[in-house]
């Protein structure tokens, strides 16, 4: 379990105008489970997600996780080093290959026979694959996703959510899902936080009952459907014009 | 690949048809001017240009300059890659205020190095290194400001060294554009060195023209013009073909 405990972030531009992109937020990363954060557009949720990988630096509250515990950050640009095939991004920063073990990941992301392709032109699908496949041969406790699906088509969309679900039940990672959109989080996650912005601050969480075992048809169970109308109010609650950019 | 097949035949035409035009006239019809010498006399020039000029040394003398201190410029860079990036990213400020010396004329440096250095070719080849490893390590400074942030992102996350990161991920992020520069050092270098040794008065293509210009030996200086054209083309088409080979990515 990761616990993010009254985190804030302050930033100051040039002129030294400060301004407060997240406000005590606090939320737990329980182990082996898949958690998001639903928040509209420039929320923090970027920033959110740097702050609990160590990427960046916290004004007030801290990050209570186990001392060798790693947390894996894929930024919402999906890549991959343009100079590397898949097999060396995916063990780039391993300083005792394990090859059976990186072949291992490739096998189950689905990359096998694009070991020794460059990835550079690739679809966002295919670079997703390797971020994952790159963060698992860390093995990680948790994975934050920021954004994944913003870039890709629907059909690329659909195998990736039943990949991160497919990680989850065979690597026991932790996952923490960055987005806006409503059906992903709910399809995926085990629980989910709302956050407002200006200042990104966390209004309400949902656990998500739902079955463990999820397909396709779970879109249009009444359950789903229940879920979904509950976290669409909560956000009615908010300022409209702070939901612009919260899909469904 | 169709737009450079278009490109490169648009090129070709155009020489024909300059070449055409030249021919007729300034073999027929101005044969006698103060512009452009006869197309016949250019041949009989080079023949000339080759016993009485020496040109074989100093074609010798001034391309072993250049791609020697091109090759040695290369060498210096991917040796201690890491540790310049390191300087450059963490001296940034300070490097930055050396920008104000990019207005001095690059034929002032060319007058300089020649006041400072001996005449001879190892003097030469120094200030050809330096020239080169200057420009490369400027362009260096450049690329590793322009770094993607998500390539770092990354590479922090995994806990690379920051040694390696600049080795690893700066280092080869800039490597695209770095080696593409080389083109542009390639004809710098050209027309630095060919300033140095026209100073010089000593050796090399520089020498020549200077001597040519000396006896107003216009037919030869419009040949050497020639010569040095097609050397220098050749030059940049082995530079573009092995970058082509080597590096095959884009930074993105």
């Amino acid at each position: 379990m990761i616990e993010v405990k009254n985190i804030s972030k302050e930033y100051s531009d040039d002129n030294g105008f400060k301004k407060n992109i997240l406000k005590n937020v606090s939320l737990d990363i329980p182990s082996e489970k898949i958690t998001s954060v639903i928040a509209a557009s420039c929320s923090g949720k970027s920033t959110l997600l740097k702050i609990i990988s160590g990427l960046e630096q916290t004004t007030h509250g801290e990050i209570i996780k186990n001392g060798n515990q790693k947390i894996i950050y894929i930024p919402s640009q999906l890549f991959s080093f343009p100079w590397l095939n898949v097999e060396e991004n995916i063990s780039f920063g391993i300083l005792k290959k394990d090859s059976a073990k990186i072949q291992s990941i490739i096998n189950f992301v689905g990359l096998e026979g694009y070991e020794t392709f460059h990835a550079n032109n690739k679809s966002y699908g295919f670079r997703f694959r390797i971020a994952l496949a790159r963060s698992l041969a860390h093995n990680p406790a948790a994975i934050l996703l920021d954004e994944p699906f913003n870039q890709m088509d629907i059909q690329t969309k659909k195998e990736i959510l039943f990949l991160i679900r497919e990680t989850q039940n065979t690597y026991k990672t932790s996952f923490l899902l960055a987005t806006t959109n409503i059906t992903e989080a709910l399809f995926l996650s085990g629980k989910i936080y709302l956050m407002k912005k200006d200042p990104g601050e966390i209004i309400s969480d949902h656990v998500v009952d739902l079955p463990q075992k999820r397909d396709e048809s779970i879109y249009d169970s009444e359950k789903f459907i229940q879920f979904r109308l509950q976290i669409e109010k909560s956000f009615k609650k908010i300022d409209s014009q702070k939901l612009f950019s919260l899909s469904i | 690949m169709k737009e450079k097949k278009i490109l490169l035949q648009n090129s070709a035409a155009l020489f024909v048809t300059l070449f055409f035009v030249y021919v007729v006239l300034f073999e027929f019809i101005l044969p006698i001017n103060k512009v452009l010498p006869k197309p016949s006399l250019l041949y009989e020039s080079f023949i000339h240009i080759w016993s009485d000029y020496n040109l074989l040394l100093a074609f010798t003398t001034t391309t072993s300059v250049i791609y020697i201190a091109i090759a040695l410029s290369i060498l210096f860079l991917y040796t201690g890659a890491g540790y310049y990036i390191k300087l450059l990213v963490e001296l940034k400020y300070s490097i930055q205020s050396f920008q104000i010396f990019r207005f001095i004329p690059v034929f002032f440096v060319a007058v300089l190095f020649n006041f400072w250095l001996p005449n001879n070719l190892l003097a030469e080849l120094l200030f050809g290194l330096l020239i080169a490893t200057f420009l490369v390590i400027i362009k260096l400074f450049d690329e590793s400001k322009k770094i993607k942030e998500e390539y770092l992102l990354v590479a922090w996350n995994l806990n690379l060294l920051q040694s390696s990161i600049y080795k690893k991920v700066y280092w080869k992020s800039a490597l695209p554009a770095l080696s593409k520069y080389y083109e542009k050092v390639h004809l710098t270098l050209w027309t630095l060195i060919l300033i140095y040794e026209f100073i010089d008065n000593t050796h090399g293509f520089g020498f020549i023209f200077r001597t040519a210009l000396d006896y107003k030996d216009f037919t030869a200086l419009y040949t050497l013009g020639i010569i040095l054209s097609l050397l220098i083309w050749f030059g940049n088409s082995v530079i573009r073909y092995v970058n082509n080979k080597i590096i095959y990515w884009s930074a993105e």
